[in-house]
């Protein structure tokens, strides 16, 4: 393998739009300056969405892989971080539909769980160990996603409902459920 | 108006529209006139804005380990020259066969694109009683599909696009606003997905070309089949995107359609010498 590599503990820096335009053109270092901007930020809605981290880092890998192949189409009419962002929640969408075929991924729990583990309780360790990461990780997956998307990502109901096809009555219903269910395995 | 009038559980149904902004003026007075009095629903909806303040100012997470490794490898396309290659060791009867079930596979893809882009015209068609037909021209190039996704304008912002892993949805979506999304990108020099395509079809058809006669006379054979099947399943998308170049299914099919080709050719461009 001849591939460049761009020394993770120096950069620092978000990357800019010549590193995007250099990426789109085949440039793998510009792409792995790409990749380490914004690594973090695509494996933390992974990781949230899927409530698993070995599986995030699939997806995440998944996405870069994607942004990779279609970074050509990037027209620059949002910013890349959006653009890339998009792609991740896609990439996870479009998995957990897959996953029909192994249900043992995807939040095979039943999603008409009413109260959720004390938050403490799980094995869920992401960053900094925060409550409420480890109380989002234990929300049925309907309901976690959601709150993924609307709270934590700031997508607008109308946006949830066309990405997991559901309306946006109901995407407003999974979020509240969501909160009240957080709230009492944060109170617990 | 009564304002304090309203119980907890009448406050309890309403308490979601109220998060939402979504109460009339005057169900919201009513809400807040409760709010005023009840101690129970004011810790309620504290936390509750709580729940909802911590969670957008969430960190960003870090995977166990580098990541660009395996995104390195998996984004690699190899072409060997045959040259370099070592001699497999494989037996030629087994290579064969696995060549064989790719090629059928990819055919499979082929022709189930064609099948289902038949059975979506006719349905079209009769749905529309065959009268309407976009006059828009198909994509310029030969081989290649371009997402036709318009560039949005003010009123269609709140539109995101309806195939989750479309390529095109990332950018037919410009208003969705994520807070990971507050960096400021310009626009970045445009390289069309057709000339990515054309690139690596031209690429990898000519050192099929150039070493076809090195192959297996079956092998090529084989290969040529579904290249020729896969050309009838692009021709015929392309010429179904013609009529309706605003079709994301289409789109869909082209795309597939190229992609199978592109990973024909890279896997016979790969095929070991005939020893």
């Amino acid at each position: 393998m001849t591939v460049a590599t761009v020394d993770n503990q120096s950069f620092t820096g978000r990357p800019d739009a010549d590193d995007v335009a250099l990426a789109a053109t085949g440039d793998r270092v510009a792409f792995e300056r790409v990749y380490r901007a914004h690594v973090n930020r695509v494996f933390a809605v992974c990781a949230r969405m899927v409530a698993d981290r070995a599986l995030a880092e699939e997806l995440t890998q998944d996405v870069f892989v994607r942004a990779w192949s279609k970074l050509s189409l990037y027209r620059g009419e949002s910013a890349f971080t959006t653009w890339l962002h998009r792609l991740a929640v896609n990439v996870v969408l479009n998995a957990r539909k897959s996953e029909g075929r192994n249900r043992t991924r995807f939040g095979s729990e039943p999603d008409e769980v009413d109260t959720l583990p004390h938050a403490r309780a799980s094995s869920w360790t992401p960053g900094l160990s925060l409550d409420l990461d480890v109380a989002i990780a234990g929300l049925p997956p309907g309901a976690r996603q959601v709150f993924v998307l609307h709270d934590v990502e700031g997508y607008k109901h109308e946006e949830i409902a066309e990405m997991l096809g559901i309306t946006s009555g109901g995407s407003k219903a999974q979020l509240h459920r969501a909160r009240l269910l957080l709230r009492e395995a944060l109170n617990r | 108006m009564t304002m304090h009038a309203m119980d907890c559980t009448t406050f309890d149904d309403r308490l979601a529209d109220y998060l939402e902004g979504d109460l009339t003026p005057a169900d919201r007075r009513q809400v807040e006139g409760h709010l005023a009095t009840c101690v129970r629903c004011t810790a309620l909806v504290r936390d509750l804005e709580h729940i909802r303040a911590g969670a957008a100012e969430l960190p960003e997470l870090t995977p166990s380990a580098d990541l660009w490794d395996g995104i390195v490898r998996r984004i690699e396309t190899p072409v060997v020259p045959f040259a370099a290659r070592p001699a497999p060791n494989v037996p030629a009867r087994r290579r064969f066969e696995r060549l064989r079930n790719a090629a059928i596979a990819a055919a499979l893809v082929a022709v189930t694109a064609g099948v289902t882009y038949t059975l979506t015209v006719a349905r079209d068609t009769a749905r529309s009683g065959g009268s309407q037909i976009a006059a828009t021209q198909a994509p310029a190039s030969s081989d290649t599909a371009v997402p036709t996704t318009p560039s949005p304008d003010a009123a269609q912002r709140d539109t995101i696009s309806p195939s989750p892993e479309s390529v095109t949805a990332p950018e037919s979506s410009p208003s969705i606003t994520p807070r990971a999304g507050q960096a400021r990108t310009q626009a970045v020099r445009n390289v069309p997905a057709s000339v990515t395509y054309s690139r690596e079809i031209d690429r990898l058809r000519a050192i099929f070309l150039q070493t076809r006669s090195q192959l297996d006379p079956r092998t090529a054979a084989i290969i040529e089949t579904n290249l020729k099947v896969i050309d009838d399943a692009i021709a015929q998308s392309k010429a179904a995107l013609a009529q309706d170049p605003a079709s994301r299914f289409l789109t869909d099919q082209l795309n597939s359609a190229l992609d199978k080709k592109l990973e024909l050719l890279r896997t016979a461009a790969l095929l070991p010498n005939r020893t």
